[in-house]
């Protein structure tokens, strides 16, 4: 059943990128990360978004700021991604390209590999992100770690101006804390302290 | 069991003193006495929860009388025996534990020299001396007793947090293991042995302790939510009349093993919260000789949701091949215990 429902998305997806006229068909997620160029998986791309129509009007390229903490955990770093807007919008391609993950020296990926973005929506200044549950399930733990994945969500949403906070879901579900350190019962705002 | 130990190392400081003070002019009284080495012998054994190194070396005659001196420098403690011949006993004598290098005994002008080469720096409150009758059922003479104790170990009840009421927070438990190094060291076996040294030296020390838990078990429930849980723990301080201190104790994780270090952590705005965050932070520097990431503020659930200051100590990477190993070992434990009540008493003397 699921996988119906995952080759029918596809379906839909190949047939509104070749309606859009769109050759490139890499599914790129948890893959290589070198590439400045991001193409987003096509398979969960959000289905409800308010301003998807404006998204569509805007398709392009866009450079995007992506935190990654330091190899150190100390320090969260702005490494400059090139992202292609088209079937994501600009909010989805941004967290997709953050887990990609990246190769770059001294540079973590603090994101788990299997953990998938279900959808982003915004409403006002807050973004509202859906992760299934390996967010939670595959997730190394300890605050430092806890700290770096959800500031590196953050800051790289809040790159954007029109969005302030950052509520983070869990297969649909507003969620607590992610391994038990931070609060995160209220929408979180951006982690300046955390940037180099 | 504390008290005995506690007893025990007063009984021993008084003898101490008995012996500098008072013994030698006993001993000057029947001067004709003169010792010969005829025994020594060395083994590990536990103080107050601290694992040490005792060195024994027995002689012909009555209690010896000695003087002791230990040099910073050269990391030595020297003792010296008057009217004593080495005897039998082996001039070197190889240790390379990890509390001494060696001991070398040798005559000078009719006196017998000792000289201890320690790991770490000799100081007040890291080595003792004494000395012990003869044991005839134990087969023992006379002896001269030096106790080594690993760094930072703590003799003796720490003053200025008698009467004070704490809440020590074991992170994790039960259904949550917290994170796990690649050895399999679990987070909350090692918050949870850490607290309950720290309990067991505070209440040596004449504070009131209160555990969130004391067993590996959930404080709310198995798989609540992690508020339920994490607000359980609050409330556990929360509802104790006059709780003065919340201490959070957790091991780090990061998904790069490269990432080490202790730090400590308080709620943004709490000066007190600083302030405890900061002591402990200096002291669990000083004894467990990790990277010092700092005193930090951070969004903790449980610094957020306690009434009174509230610190959350981060020991150590377990996801760190090297400080998973400390964060297993017993006597580092110990260590980290120690240093962080010495921190909380700091806290309390202001």
């Amino acid at each position: 059943m699921k996988k119906l429902r995952y080759l029918l998305l596809m379906v839909l997806a190949l047939t509104l990128l070749a309606a859009a006229g769109c050759s490139d068909n890499k599914n790129n997620v948890g893959g290589d990360d070198n590439k400045t160029t991001i193409t987003a998986d096509k398979g969960s791309a959000p289905k409800a978004l308010p301003d998807k129509e404006k998204e569509k009007a805007a398709k392009g390229k866009l450079t995007i700021k992506v935190y990654y903490p330091d190899e150190q955990g100390l320090k969260l770093q702005a490494v400059k991604k090139t992202v292609k807007v088209g079937s994501d919008d600009k909010y989805t391609a941004a967290l997709k390209a953050l887990l990609d993950g990246t190769k770059e020296k001294g540079l973590a990926t603090i994101v788990p590999k299997q953990a998938k973005i279900k959808s982003v929506k915004v409403q006002g200044d807050t973004a509202f992100v859906d992760f299934d549950d390996n967010l939670i399930k595959k997730f190394i733990g300890g605050s430092t770690g806890e700290e770096m994945l959800v500031g590196s969500i953050v800051n790289t949403l809040t790159e954007f101006s029109e969005i302030k906070k950052v509520q983070l879901l869990v297969e649909g579900k507003k969620i607590e804390s992610i391994s038990g350190h931070l609060d995160l019962t209220k929408p979180v705002e951006r982690m300046d302290n955390l940037i180099k | 069991m504390n008290n005995v130990f506690r007893w025990a190392s007063l009984v021993g400081v008084l003898m101490a003193f008995i012996c500098g003070l008072w013994l030698p002019q006993m001993a000057e009284a029947r001067s004709s006495q003169s010792h010969e080495l005829n025994y020594f012998q060395t083994s590990k054994v536990k103080i107050a929860g601290a694992s040490a190194l005792r060195i024994e070396i027995g002689m012909t005659g009555e209690e010896p009388k000695y003087t002791v001196k230990d040099s910073l420098l050269r990391k030595q403690v020297v003792i010296t025996l008057p009217e004593t011949r080495r005897g039998k006993v082996k001039e070197q004598v190889k240790l390379n534990n990890d509390l001494a290098k060696h001991v070398k005994i040798m005559e000078v002008e009719g006196s017998t020299q000792v000289i201890i080469d320690c790991v770490n720096t000799p100081v007040d409150g890291n080595y003792r001396v004494t000395t012990a009758p003869a044991e005839r059922r134990l087969n023992k003479p006379a002896r001269i007793i030096v106790e080594l104790f690993e760094n930072g170990a703590a003799m003796d009840a720490v003053p200025g947090i008698k009467g004070k009421t704490i809440v020590i927070d074991p992170g994790h438990g039960g259904s949550d293991s917290g994170a796990v190094g690649p050895t399999g060291v679990k987070e909350k076996d090692v918050a949870l042995a850490v607290s309950k040294k720290v309990e067991s030296l505070l209440a040596s020390s004449g504070a009131r302790v209160i555990m969130t838990r004391s067993r590996d078990v959930d404080v709310y429930a198995p798989n609540a939510t992690d508020k339920q849980e994490l607000q359980a723990r609050c409330n556990v301080g929360n509802r104790a009349p006059r709780a003065a201190l919340f201490v959070s104790i957790h091991c780090n994780a990061f998904s790069n093993p490269a990432a080490n270090g202790m730090e400590t952590y308080y709620c943004a705005g709490s000066q007190k919260g600083y302030e405890a965050a900061n002591f402990i932070n200096e002291e669990l520097a000083k004894a467990g000789g990790l990277f010092n990431r700092g005193v930090k503020t951070a969004n903790y659930y449980v610094l957020r949701h306690t009434s009174m200051p509230a610190t959350l100590l981060e020991l150590g990477f377990v996801t760190n091949y090297r400080e998973e190993k400390l964060l297993r070992s017993d006597a580092y434990q110990t260590k980290l215990a120690n240093a962080i009540v010495r921190g909380i008493a700091r806290y309390f003397k202001g």
